[in-house]
């Protein structure tokens, strides 16, 4: 039953000028095997529309474009800006040492929390708050040297450091970040 | 033997004579157009008054001496940047193990072949009580505890390590005078092998040489000498890693693929966004499958 149903369809789809199963190549003499990558992809017909270019101003579609680079820093008419920021003034390549400003512009200065000491009282852990200072060049001893002095005289206590002097880091331990970014800014960084 | 001696001798005097007459040529000709054309303004140069900027000298591969057609600036945040050996070693690590896969598959009980039957009853035989010829205590029995592949020990290097790993290999080249520019590698002359060979060795390129250029096809001369010499190697700039950065003895850089090195490096170091970039397959997933689109195999043809 089906394939008669089958032939029917094959015999009435044949008398029609395309086939309907097959591309052109089952009416070629041509065997599949003969040439397998013609057969393998489906012939790909393109219909291309007629294009019209409309001038269209896409100032305004491209601002809101993501930025692919940190763009340089506008100018503004006073420093520091309503943010606290201020950008590296000539003083700062006086000092024996300089500290690189991010990519974006900003003081490198990292705050981390990590775990200390078991309180054996409450029973929790402690934990510490390190600021690290990157991106130091030239001497760094000096750069943790008037940074802790600067640190000690305004807290009062002391405050732990270490320095990285391969990597150009400074960390800091017992003082708030803020007050470590005001001494860069005093400095001219 | 001591006439050998003697010729090294005597060339080693002549390159050196020769050398410092070149120099005090380019340092003459500091003013002319010829060598203030390769001078160059760097895209946003540190301000750190410690940051000295790096240089090369330009030199041609149309002869065998080194003739030096001039000086050029790199970029110090690439050629003069901390030498972090643990960076690079973990570049290195990373490159020699990501694309590491297992395929041994040892077989279990349940998957080797028979084993179904109890081979001898359970009690009253004197001999263990086993269930299946195929337990793990049986020679030719499967394995309990054994290695199940595959096993792939890929991951990803964050983004900034893998861009500080660049920066630090081509620091390193630089530093140890191991990396020079040239300013042309297409369409050179002189493709015989003998020519290279005297090259390399007139200027002290040492064991092995990798050319990299920013056109991904190479042409002329240094196709020829590159397929007759195996420690002589081509690679686009986009496929510069540290392991080839490391393992040539010499890295030769065309004046193009310099441009194009700093370029693509700094563009990443000043990325907007956050630096360790997700790397989710939904968002490959496309691209994954849509990769081999375009691919022919030469022996096999497609299943028809």
């Amino acid at each position: 039953m089906l394939s008669s149903t089958m032939r029917c369809l094959i015999s009435r789809t044949a008398c029609r000028s395309q086939s309907y199963f097959s591309t052109s190549s089952v009416k070629n003499t041509e065997k599949i095997w003969e040439n397998p990558w013609k057969h393998a992809i489906p012939e790909k017909t393109k219909t291309f529309a007629t294009v019209e270019e409309v001038p269209v101003d896409w100032s305004f579609v491209e601002r809101l474009m993501p930025i692919e680079v940190v763009p340089d820093v506008p100018k503004h008419d006073s420093y520091p800006t309503p943010s606290g920021w201020t950008p590296p003034t000539a003083a700062g390549k006086t000092h024996s040492y300089y500290v690189r400003r991010r990519p974006d512009h900003l003081l490198p200065l990292y705050l981390e929390r990590k775990r200390d000491l078991l309180n054996e009282k409450t029973l929790d852990f402690d934990y510490v708050e390190l600021v690290t200072v990157r991106n130091v060049d030239g001497d760094v001893f000096a750069c943790e040297h008037d940074l802790r002095t600067y640190l000690e005289e305004q807290l009062g206590h002391s405050v732990a450091s270490h320095v990285d002097e391969l990597k150009g880091r400074i960390k800091v331990k017992g003082a708030p970040r803020s007050l470590i970014e005001q001494f860069f800014y005093s400095k001219g960084f | 033997m001591l006439n050998t001696f003697l010729q090294m001798l005597s060339r080693q005097f002549r390159l050196l004579i020769s050398n410092r007459a070149f120099s005090a040529a380019v340092q003459d000709a500091t003013s002319s157009t010829e060598v203030a054309d390769t001078r160059r303004e760097l895209w946003r140069k540190p301000e750190s008054p410690f940051v000295k900027t790096p240089q090369a000298w330009v030199s041609s591969l149309e002869t065998v001496e080194d003739e030096k057609l001039g000086l050029v600036d790199l970029h110090p945040d690439i050629f003069r940047t901390t030498p972090r050996i643990d960076i690079l070693h973990r570049n290195l690590t990373w490159q020699s193990v990501y694309r590491n896969v297992q395929m041994t598959k040892m077989l279990t009980k349940a998957e080797m072949p028979g084993g179904g039957r109890k081979p001898w009853p359970q009690k009253k035989t004197g001999r263990a009580h086993v269930g299946s010829i195929r337990a793990p205590q049986f020679i030719r029995g499967g394995f309990a505890n054994g290695v199940r592949g595959p096993r792939t020990w890929f991951y990803m290097l964050p983004d900034a390590i893998r861009i500080q790993g660049l920066c630090v290999a081509l620091t390193l080249k630089h530093a140890q005078d191991d990396l020079h520019i040239v300013d042309n590698i297409q369409n050179l002359q002189n493709g015989d092998s003998k020519f290279w060979i005297d090259l390399c060795e007139a200027r002290n390129y040492g064991y092995s040489v990798l050319f990299i250029d920013d056109c991904d096809e190479v042409s002329g001369g240094l196709a020829e000498a590159q397929q007759a010499l195996p420690w002589l190697n081509v690679m686009p700039v986009y496929g510069l890693n540290c392991f080839s950065l490391i393992k040539y003895d010499t890295v030769v850089l065309s004046r193009n693929a310099l441009d194009r090195i700093e370029e693509r490096l700094l563009t990443h170091i000043h990325r907007a966004g956050p630096m360790n970039k997700k790397y989710k397959y939904m968002d490959m997933k496309e691209k994954i499958l849509q990769e081999a689109e375009g691919e022919e195999h030469p022996l096999m043809p497609p299943v028809v």
